[in-house]
């Protein structure tokens, strides 16, 4: 049984509409990440979940109950903001008591849970700080230790580490899986950045215009993505797109001609859920890692533009004979330079999307 | 050191006489006041006058002094009395107007409710409203409520609210991270819990910026105790001066013990400017107002 259930929800900002639909269920104990360019809606559709934006129209249920109306604080959902929120007058351990102070906790049992939270996330020497006094990663514990000690249905995340520099935010990221798996519970994330949703998720949810694109493991996203959008936003470096014509097509497999390619008829390996046809015109999907030099048997002549050495691999970013731009990674240190022509081949079947850009596998 | 160069200097000559000007009335006043009463004509024309005392700052404080004018002049006012009227009807104007404007600010700034945009443009109409032209209602309505000569009548009009801090308030509120107000929401406060314990704490610059302006407006204020509080029991201290003045008797008025007890009342907003001067400007600047 899910545990959160979204069933088609719309938020309408006046005319304007943001959520136009959208579906998604959650498992107990899943760490579910939202992920998509700014303005897909995807703050807003966690927003929602957790009461601050109210539901235009379609049904919020969190453990079996409808909460699509009821007040943020009715749905035992505890959020980690991106500017972390932490209240600026009041010390960490004020921070991280304020709800059950709130709500009338006895004073030692609020004592013995701000300890417990501080210890798992090792700010107990910072209790008695202000959260000025602390640094981005600091802020950031005492933010989830805040939601920690309410022990919530739901741990929303919204952007939690965009506002810190990039070490920190892979040294926080691994905490946070951590943290999923000591205490177990749901989490939802939104972050538009796909690395984060590909370490992080056990199921990434693939927004763009209010609409879910795409829902799946992160494998199941990066192998199998069901249209251009997936394809070219979930992977780092992005996808390589080549336009192509169908020239025949059997459930063998189908024959392409790519102005890019050496070899005017080009086979790829079916099977094929939806079958194109000859004459259409398709986008050939080509991810960097599955792109070799092959002096012998090149498939394609690229141009480099540039190539980027990060030590334990090489990017290689060129252009096609006809221009398209094209990414390819190495784990050689290879001793290339800018304007060099490179033979290639690539070691796996591309990917095909119709001309409407979905994957027609 | 900055460079000193002929237009600087005249810069400073400029500042330097404007100084001047505006402190001459003020030394004229504390001159006076420390006259002997004999003395105040005879020197009126001089910045200085024959011999110095504060007898006439003990004498309107009632306190024991080597003045002691002949029958034939005025009563003198009961300085501490006013005194401790002013600091009261002060206290109770500026914490009823911070707090209430606050909440209103608060209100206006954060809470959706309809008709929001039109109830806030009409309070700042209101502040074109000359307040001279509120008199005789507020009056009439004070009157008839029998609250004359009580500080309930006195700090009524203005005691809920004024336009000006309720509109300062609301920039600020405004200008604060709305996400500290949600995280609150969802730990389970209520609205006033979290105007309470959240919004309103981080404020306390604004706050206290509000409380100077406030203060310095209500001590100065005078028509209207002077039309609802003119019992000596709530009389403030410049109502009590101008009585003062006017009780001429058939006799002069007594400039000296007059001068004194001006120079005396103007110390403690003279003590707050000098403390929280620089806050004032900074606060001024940052909201963008005056």
């Amino acid at each position: 049984m899910s545990f959160l259930k979204i069933e088609n929800v719309i938020k309408q900002f006046g005319a304007l509409q943001v959520i136009k639909g959208v579906s998604i269920e959650a498992k107990k104990g899943e760490f579910i990440v939202f992920v998509g360019p700014s303005g897909c809606g995807k703050s807003t559709l966690l927003r929602m979940i957790a009461g601050l934006e109210e539901t235009t129209s379609g049904v919020i249920a969190i453990d079996g109950e409808d909460l699509t109306h009821a007040d943020p604080a009715q749905r035992h959902v505890a959020m980690v903001f991106q500017s972390y929120a932490l209240f600026p007058h009041m010390s960490v351990y004020d921070n991280i008591a304020f709800g059950m102070q709130i709500n009338k906790v006895a004073k030692p049992e609020i004592k013995a849970r701000v300890e417990e939270a501080a210890r798992i996330l090792q700010i107990e020497p910072l209790l008695q700080r202000k959260p000025r006094q602390l640094s981005g990663g600091q802020r950031q514990r005492a933010a989830i230790g805040r939601a920690i000690v309410r022990k919530p249905k739901i741990f929303l995340f919204d952007e939690p580490l965009s506002n810190l520099d990039a070490e920190l935010r892979t040294q926080m990221r691994v905490e946070i899986a951590k943290l999923h798996q000591e205490i177990g519970a749901t989490m939802i994330y939104v972050t538009h950045d796909q690395i984060e949703a590909m370490t992080l998720a056990d199921r990434i949810v693939v927004l763009r215009g209010g609409l879910v694109e795409q829902v799946g493991s992160p494998s199941e996203l990066y192998d199998h993505p069901g249209n251009l959008f997936v394809a070219g936003f979930i992977g780092s470096p992005r996808m390589t797109f080549l336009p192509a014509r169908v020239t025949q097509a059997s459930d063998g497999g189908i024959s392409v001609n790519c102005a890019n390619f050496a070899n005017p008829e080009t086979v790829i390996d079916g099977p094929f859920a939806r079958l194109p046809r000859p004459g259409d015109e398709v986008t050939l999907g080509l991810r960097p890692e599955t792109l070799r030099i092959n002096p012998e048997q090149p498939m394609l002549r690229v141009k480099v533009d540039i190539t980027e050495n990060l030590g334990g691999s090489t990017l290689i970013h060129a252009r096609t004979e006809d221009g398209h731009p094209l990414v390819m990674s190495s784990a050689d240190r290879l001793a290339i330079g800018s304007g060099d022509t490179l033979p290639l081949s690539f070691s796996a079947v591309p990917h095909v999307f119709d001309k409407d850009g979905n994957n027609v596998r | 050191m900055r460079k000193f160069t002929p237009q600087s200097a005249l810069g400073y000559i400029v500042l330097a006489v404007f100084v001047v000007l505006s402190l001459l009335p003020l030394w004229m006043a504390i001159k006076i006041g420390m006259s002997y009463p004999d003395d105040v004509f005879t020197n009126a024309e001089r910045l200085s006058t024959n011999a110095f005392t504060i007898g006439n700052f003990l004498r309107v404080m009632g306190l024991p002094s080597d003045i002691v004018l002949t029958a034939y002049r005025a009563s003198p006012i009961d300085f501490m009395l006013s005194l401790r009227n002013s600091l009261i009807y002060t206290a109770l104007t500026v914490t009823g107007q911070i707090f209430f404007s606050a909440l209103a600010g608060y209100a206006f700034a954060r809470m959706e409710f309809p008709g929001r945009k039109v109830v806030f443009f009409a309070f700042l109409a209101a502040t074109m409203i000359p307040g001279i032209v509120l008199f005789i209602p507020n009056f009439i309505l004070i009157k008839e409520l029998g609250l004359l000569n009580t500080f309930a009548g006195m700090v009524a009009p203005s005691v809920l609210m004024t336009p000006f801090a309720v509109f300062f308030m609301r920039q600020f509120f405004m200008s604060a991270p709305k996400e500290l107000d949600e995280a609150a929401k969802l730990e389970g406060a209520s609205p006033f819990q979290i105007f309470w314990r959240v919004a309103l704490p981080i404020q306390k610059g604004p706050i206290a910026t509000l409380a100077i302006l406030l203060s310095i407006n209500s001590w100065n204020e005078f028509f209207w105790p002077f039309l609802v509080g003119r019992d000596e029991s709530v009389r403030v201290m410049a109502v009590a001066l101008s009585d003062f003045m006017s009780q001429t008797g058939k006799g002069t008025p007594d400039w000296t013990g007059l001068m004194a007890a001006i120079t005396l009342s103007i110390i403690p907003v003279i003590i707050m400017l000098i403390v929280f001067g620089r806050q004032i400007v900074e606060s001024l600047q940052t909201s963008g107002m005056k």
